[in-house]
């Protein structure tokens, strides 16, 4: 009888919690994911309450548009080829085998950590373009020889490799040495190993990054735009630019659910994938990997002479940009360096201005604490979504995915269309005109990426370990601190890392949302440089640049120390 | 996996049925505040509003003159009056969307720079505050009196020319010359994005030329070949590119600017271009200073001083002698550096009926962007 209370006691409680937590998802998901965007597609797509179906028709109609999503396909096809080729190489030359200057290379292949988004297109323009330094440098070179498919292609690649540097690198780092060599005792040539016991080891994340660069491929924007010129263009340069305006709108909301279609069509397959193949290391007692030496010396030479190749091409455009941010523009545009009209006047336009860099300030709190909060809600559903896989948690994580499908600047309207009367979902609160909503607006925009490195992180996570705690009559919440959460701590600072030098220079959502005495850098650094201001002005973004690089180079170091400090006590 | 599909769908349409019943009761809720928040101040004490001083209250201005160094200026004379104001530097397109989608709870006070036409949809949002400054008749009859929002530049388009390759007597004598006559085809520069007022004010002087209410959007097919040719024979700056540069240099030696743009163009690049006066006249736009609602009676009348203050002849005279700026204010005129006198002499504002024009520009746009770039 006892027992039989204590056990529907339990039940209860189970039930309510489960209530409670619905609820509270509910409401979130709800407030923050559905009702802003059904809101914004209601308002921009039912005029006078009627579907105007004109604009799917005029789109449907044009060869632009429909050429551009076809080049947005192809080029998320090729690039997920190319960046796993790529990242896979650099991670194998870092931590796999034995190569010459490991430490100037590993330097060089973070590189895309610092210097990403439009500074680097912008870079690889001055360097490659039509008026390029290396253009002018090199006589006989066609003007126009990069740009259109491949260059948008190079450039993607060589910035994409930051999932791979950071999370395919840590699950290389975790393969069982012993595994390596018991195939060495039977014989098996080192090429072979590598195929065969190396590689599909780092399956899962090699999986979750190429669904990452996939995204990154589909709305790629600032590259095709600058890079691709008139052969080249993608669909995301026209969402943009129809965004922008008020009447447009409803054909970038069109055109976005075109391109949320195709999203929605992959992750929903790469889903079923993941959860059909999932591979787990079976090695209870892992040995660290030790670093493999190629055999053959030509070989050997011409793996480094590749490895020291991409590191440099990775460096240049940030050193570029260096020099850029001491230049005037007519040399710029000019495409010749003259070390002797090098100055200070670029840093101090910026640093004499009414902002000065208080926009730097504002960026990394906001970055900083959008970062956190989105990361710390994630561990959370990622869990649950994890651990329990039904409808409901099915449902969820494809909600959590709606900021993937809407361009930024989509989403920031449909905030301030919801939020800019009291509203009953926050308590009768009126959101806009605060310092908040922009933070909310950053948190929405992480929330897809950090799912699902959160996601790729705890299924790396042997469930044995988690099976022995509970059996020696740990608690779930304790088994989670003390066993579950020191193994996915790298991968947390790592998606930490990434989403807080990401919001850095936010602008399409900043834009909208930021509060008028908080303005963060990427408005600043975007009303400096549009084309309503000088030529000279625009000379500043590389000022600017220069400073987000410092700032992303001190938090990748403090990150990195903070893994560094995690590994050492996880393995004591 | 089909069941479930099924199961994800259902939900999502519950979901949406939810929020359909969830928006009509916020929409109730809105209502009755923003009838709250639309006190009228009285119009009849603008004058006793003018004379009283600066209270130092802090005033939010936005606006897309403050590059160049424009907002160390601006600050300082806004300090040197009296006047505590924060200047926030966005784009005109930017600004204007930003006042309109926050025109029930708005965070800006002052507006300062954007065009007649974006000040037009800002004044529909029902965004802006009614006000005369005193000067409002030294600067009538340059755009259309709405009540709301004061002109104090105009801004007319120029054809610009490489002088070492073109002659006075070579130039293009219209925008029509630059494609139907073959030696300017891939010589002259067109709008590759259409955020801008520049760019529409090309795209409108051309279009609004072959207007025809029968047309498609407004527009006959003559004027729709005539704008296809445009862009077919011109050259797309690509980003990364400066157009001014390439006219500078010669490899794309005719573009456009506006004019209070030329004086800095000039000076970065090195260049004295020809300035091109079309047979047709200037596609033009006149910038604008307009004041925000606001429910806080004692801001709103700070915020009308200090929008009052900046558009008067001493202030925007130093304005337009420092930055190159073509000012309307009577007051201020002989002021303007030679050059936008010498501009301001010659020029020829091109009639259209730009009401019409700017009511139908982001369609056109559309157009263009889906079916000719």
């Amino acid at each position: 009888m006892n027992m039989e209370m204590l056990k529907n006691n339990y039940k209860l409680r189970k039930l309510a919690g489960i209530l409670a937590l619905g609820i509270v998802l509910g409401w979130g998901v709800f407030t923050w994911l559905i009702y802003p965007n059904l809101k914004l597609l209601n308002i921009t797509l039912w005029t006078d309450g009627q579907f105007d179906l004109k604009p799917v028709l005029n789109i449907l109609a044009s060869e632009r548009a429909i050429i551009s999503l076809r080049n947005s396909f192809v080029l998320a096809c090729c690039l997920t080829i190319t960046v796993n080729i790529l990242g896979l190489f650099q991670i194998l030359i870092l931590d796999y085998f034995k190569i010459k200057g490991s430490r100037w290379l590993s330097i060089a292949y973070h590189s895309p950590l610092i210097c990403n988004g439009m500074v680097l297109v912008m870079a690889y323009n001055f360097l490659y373009g039509s008026q390029g330094l290396l253009t002018n440098w090199i006589p006989g070179l066609e003007p126009l020889w990069f740009k259109g498919f491949w260059p948008v292609l190079i450039e993607l690649t060589f910035a994409g490799t930051a999932n791979h540097i950071l999370f395919v690198r840590d699950s290389l780092k975790s393969v069982d040495y012993q595994t390596v060599e018991a195939a060495q005792n039977m014989g098996i040539r080192s090429g072979r190993i590598l195929w065969k016991v190396v590689l599909p080891a780092l399956k899962p994340s090699i999986f979750a990054a190429s669904i990452l660069t996939f995204i990154v491929g589909i709305s790629a924007l600032a590259t095709p735009q600058v890079l691709g010129g008139d052969q080249f263009e993608t669909i995301n340069i026209l969402i943009y630019s129809f965004s922008k305006t008020l009447t447009t709108r409803n054909y970038a909301a069109i055109l976005a659910i075109f391109l949320g279609l195709i999203t929605v069509i992959i992750l929903l397959v790469s889903n079923y994938i993941e959860r059909k193949g999932n591979y787990r290391s079976v090695s209870k007692v892992k040995t660290p990997l030790q670093k493999q030496d190629i055999k053959s010396p030509v070989l050997r030479g011409i793996v480094t002479a590749i490895a020291h190749v991409i590191a440099v091409i990775q460096t240049v455009p940030l050193l570029a940009v260096f020099c850029f941010s001491f230049m005037p523009v007519t040399d710029l545009y000019n495409g010749v360096i003259d070390f002797s009209s090098f100055s200070l006047n670029n840093y101090y336009a910026v640093f004499s201005s009414t902002t000065g860099i208080r926009p730097v300030f504002t960026s990394i709190i906001y970055a900083a604490l959008a970062s956190l909060i989105v990361i710390a809600v994630m561990l959370i559903l990622g869990r649950i979504i994890v651990k329990h896989s039904n409808t409901w948690t099915n449902a969820l994580e494809l909600l959590l995915q709606i900021p993937w499908f809407l361009p930024a600047t989509l989403i920031a309207l449909g905030l301030i269309m919801a939020f800019n009367k009291p509203s009953l979902l926050v308590l009768g609160n009126v959101l806009t005109g605060t310092a908040f909503i922009l933070l909310l607006g950053y948190i929405i925009l992480k929330i897809p990426y950090t799912l699902r490195m959160v996601k790729a992180a705890y299924t790396s996570v042997d469930h044995s370990l988690e099976d022995a705690a509970k059996n020696l009559g740990a608690s779930s919440f304790k088994t989670y601190v003390r066993v579950v959460f020191p193994i996915i701590l790298p991968a947390v600072l790592s998606i930490f890392l990434l989403n807080f030098i990401g919001l850095l220079s936010e602008y399409d959502m900043s834009v909208f949302l930021f509060h008028p005495l908080y303005q963060p850098l990427g408005v600043v650094l975007n009303a400096a440089t549009s084309s309503e201001a000088s030529p000279q002005a625009q000379m500043l973004s590389f000022v600017y640049s220069v400073l987000i690089m410092l700032v992303s180079t001190l938090v990748i170091l403090f990150v990195y120390e903070r893994k560094r400090h995690g590994s050492q006590s996880s393995q004591i | 996996m089909k069941t479930m599909m099924f199961k994800v769908l259902t939900m999502l349409l519950l979901t949406a049925v939810f929020m359909a019943g969830c928006g009509t009761t916020t929409s109730d809720t809105s209502d009755k505040s923003g009838g709250n928040a639309d006190s009228p101040s009285q119009a009849g004490d603008m004058k006793t509003i003018l004379t009283q001083k600066p209270t130092g209250e802090r005033i939010v201005l936005a606006t897309n003159n403050a590059s160049d160094g424009r907002d160390t200026w601006l600050k300082a004379k806004i300090e040197e009056a009296g006047f505590h104001a924060e200047i926030v530097p966005l784009g005109g397109g930017d600004i204007t969307s930003r006042v309109i989608s926050e025109a029930s709870n708005p965070t800006l006070n002052v507006v300062w720079g954007p065009s007649d036409s974006m000040f037009e949809s800002m004044v529909q949002a029902d965004a802006l505050e009614k006000w005369t400054p005193e000067w409002a008749d030294k600067v009538a009859g340059v755009a259309e009196d709405n009540g709301y929002s004061w002109t104090y530049e105009i801004q007319p388009k120029l054809l610009v020319a490489n002088p070492e390759v073109y002659t006075s007597d070579t130039v293009p004598t219209s925008y029509q010359d630059l494609w139907e006559k073959e030696m300017y085809h891939g010589k002259y520069a067109v709008p590759v994005d259409f955020g801008g007022t520049t760019n529409r004010a090309i795209i409108g002087g051309i279009l609004g030329q072959y207007l025809d209410a029968n047309g498609e959007l407004g527009v006959s097919a003559e004027g729709w070949n005539a704008i296809k040719q445009y862009f077919a024979y011109g050259y797309k700056t690509p980003q990364g590119e400066n157009d001014f540069q390439n006219m500078a240099s010669g490899e794309v030696p005719i573009t456009f600017t506006y004019a209070s743009g030329l004086k800095g163009k000039m000076e970065t690049f090195n260049v004295t271009p020809i300035i091109i006066y079309s047979a047709t006249g200037e596609p033009s736009n006149a910038n604008q200073i307009g004041v925000l609602k606001n429910s806080n009676q004692a801001k709103l009348e700070e915020s009308i001083r200090l929008a009052n203050w900046l558009g008067s002849a001493e202030v925007i005279g130093e304005y337009a002698s420092q930055y190159g700026s073509m000012v309307v204010n009577k007051d201020a005129t002989d002021q303007m550096i030679p050059l936008m006198q010498e501009v301001t002499k010659n020029f020829k504002a091109q009639q259209l009926d730009w009401d019409y024009v700017n009511s139908m520009m982001d369609e056109w746009v559309a157009k263009i962007q889906l079916e000719y770039m």
